[in-house]
């Protein structure tokens, strides 16, 4: 019920960009279900143009292009969640603790860290740590985290910096809490509240990277499916076929617009 | 006595500020090549490497002696402009580099120069008619462009007007500016698309909110019209808001920047990263990084420069 409502008082667009991602995922799960084709099977002809029998065509290998985009929606999904939450907990935690601690040197190197790693552009940053902790799913998580937390951090350093100078943590202080109780159970939740609206933003960013490492020969490796390694094969084949790329594509693009139409809508709630 | 002088002078606390940032990037790459589990080099040479190789490469790579060690050595080396030698092609890996950053950078000047070009009468039109069919459409192709991956558009746009339309070359580019501009123009766009709706969002508020302002108003009464009204009284204030994003704007070119030099074949710091990454060329990874955060740097210094002249309240 609470989501009923929920959904009900977002904006138009935000309702629209729930539904995209309902329809992708449950696709997500249907297509790779009822499709007379496997994720690898390789029965039918390679190359072949878009037909009634496949209606993303075939690629060079012989597989069915729609039965392999949807089934790549879960993997690129999950992958994306795990990029937004695990950067979302350790940046939300280690923002509030440089923002509340006394102890410089904790201030200092987490400020430090923050400025360091978010002047770097996000893409070649992962980049540069995938080349270094290898490529793959894990790969690609551990990079995402490593470079993601510190726009968090920095979001939640700021909420917590202006917090703790507010009544009602002084008014904690009189009452004699401790420090740690105070910007664990007041502090942090606030500053969750923030970042996890900024992290459904952020999550066309992480998915769009997602695609954009494998594509880079970085992320997923095949025979996985997996969008951005499906359209790296569709640049091999590009004047010939096309629709090896355009499938994933366009797959790709409507999970990441319903998303950030979903963020958009999010965003001006917070606001508001 | 230091904190005081910088205190009082703005100008020098935006540098300072920079520089603890220009000290954090060099930090995050050194950590870098650290990350790895294991031992780099033992991952470079294979198992059965002899123990001169790996004393030999761990010298190359920089990595004898404790963190603050090879910390020493590494500043010392940047110091002197040496970022390492390329483990797969045996240069230096600062040639490398100075052969690849003008490609990248006339890509960057091209696209940036498209981006402005177009957003600033979206943004304009948009803010000036906010209810209209126009500023609707706008939003919704926004988040959608937005929401498309550069090397998606980059390889649609290579085959509708370079394959089908022939209006653009196939790949590479030959020359540098100006004449490479028919190379450069093709995904220079592609670039463009994906930053027009973010930069246009921005200029369309700060307008949005300037037209509110009283001077507006009485320029509008006194009658000014035309190309006056529209630069002194609605862009040039609007302006601020806007270069506070070029850091961002910067480091998301650099990034679309390595897909689309993949897409369109152009032999830039891109390309170079992408073959860096697959041979595990590790200095080069290491140094190419580094140029990245280093020129967001730059620019960003650059930018808070200009708003503090252009409004000195900005400056905290």
């Amino acid at each position: 019920m609470r989501l009923v409502r929920w959904f009900r008082e977002l904006p138009r667009a935000g309702q629209v960009g729930v539904l995209i991602i309902a329809m992708v995922l449950l696709l997500g799960l249907i297509v790779p279900a009822i499709s007379p084709y496997g994720v690898e099977g390789t029965e039918s002809g390679s190359n072949e143009a878009p037909s009634l029998a496949h209606p993303f065509g075939t690629d060079q290998l012989g597989r069915d292009i729609i039965t392999r985009s949807f089934a790549a929606t879960h993997l690129d999904v999950f992958v994306a969640v795990v990029g937004v939450l695990v950067p979302l907990l350790i940046g939300t935690v280690l923002g509030a603790l440089a923002a509340t601690t006394d102890i410089r040197v904790i201030r200092g190197g987490i400020a430090l860290l923050i400025d360091g790693i978010n002047a770097f552009p996000f893409l070649i940053l992962a980049l540069g740590v995938i080349a270094v902790v290898g490529t793959g799913i894990t790969g690609m998580i551990v990079a995402i985290a490593l470079t993601s937390w510190a726009r968090y951090a920095k979001l939640a350093r700021t909420r917590a910096a202006t917090l703790r100078e507010l009544d009602f943590v002084s008014a904690l202080k009189l009452l004699g809490y401790s420090r740690v109780r105070i910007v664990i159970r007041h502090i942090l939740p606030n500053c969750f509240r923030e970042t996890a609206a900024y992290g459904v933003s952020d999550f066309t960013l992480v998915i769009l990277t997602v695609a954009a490492l494998s594509f880079l020969g970085a992320g997923v490796r095949p025979p996985t499916p997996e969008w951005g390694s499906m359209m790296a094969d569709g640049r091999m084949f590009l004047m010939s076929a096309p629709w090896l790329l355009v499938g994933p594509g366009i797959v790709l693009t409507i999970t990441a617009f319903g998303v950030s139409l979903i963020g958009e809508a999010l965003k001006d709630r917070v606001r508001a | 006595m230091i904190y005081r002088v910088a205190a009082r002078s703005p100008l020098l606390r935006i540098l300072g500020r920079s520089l603890f940032v220009a000290v954090a990037v060099m930090l995050v790459a050194f950590s870098l090549m650290r990350l790895a589990p294991g031992d780099p080099v033992v991952v470079l040479l294979g198992d059965n490497a002899t123990d001169e190789s790996i004393a030999l490469m761990r010298t190359q790579l920089g990595l004898n002696g404790s963190y603050p060690e090879q910390l020493a050595t590494y500043l010392g080396g940047l110091a002197r402009g040496d970022m390492g030698k390329s483990v797969v092609f045996g240069v230096s890996v600062s040639r490398l580099i100075g052969q690849a950053l003008p490609v990248t950078l006339q890509l960057m000047l091209v696209s940036i120069t498209m981006t402005v070009l177009f957003a600033i009468p979206i943004s304009v039109y948009v803010a000036l008619h906010p209810r209209g069919r126009v500023a609707s459409l706008f939003l919704i192709g926004s988040s959608f462009f937005v929401s498309m991956p550069a090397f998606f558009i980059g390889l649609l746009a290579l085959l509708i007007a370079a394959v089908w339309l022939k209006i653009a070359p196939v790949a590479g580019m030959v020359g540098n500016l100006p004449q490479a501009i028919s190379y450069l123009w093709l995904p220079s766009l592609v670039i463009s698309l994906s930053l027009v709706p973010i930069l246009a969002r921005v200029l369309a508020a700060s307008i949005a909110s300037t037209i509110r302002e009283e001077f507006v108003e009485v320029a509008i009464v006194r009658g000014v019209r035309g190309r006056t009204f529209a630069w002194r009284y609605l862009l040039r204030p609007s302006i601020a808001p806007t270069l506070s994003l070029l850091s961002y704007i910067v480091g998301t070119l650099f990034a679309s920047a390595v897909v689309v030099e993949l897409v369109f074949n152009l032999p830039g710091t891109g390309t170079l990263l992408v073959n860096a990454v697959a041979g595990r060329d590790y200095p080069l990874v290491q140094g190419i990084v580094l140029i990245s955060g280093v020129f967001v740097v730059l620019v960003s210094t650059i930018a808070d420069i200009i708003t503090y002249k252009i409004d000195p309240r900005v400056a905290l």
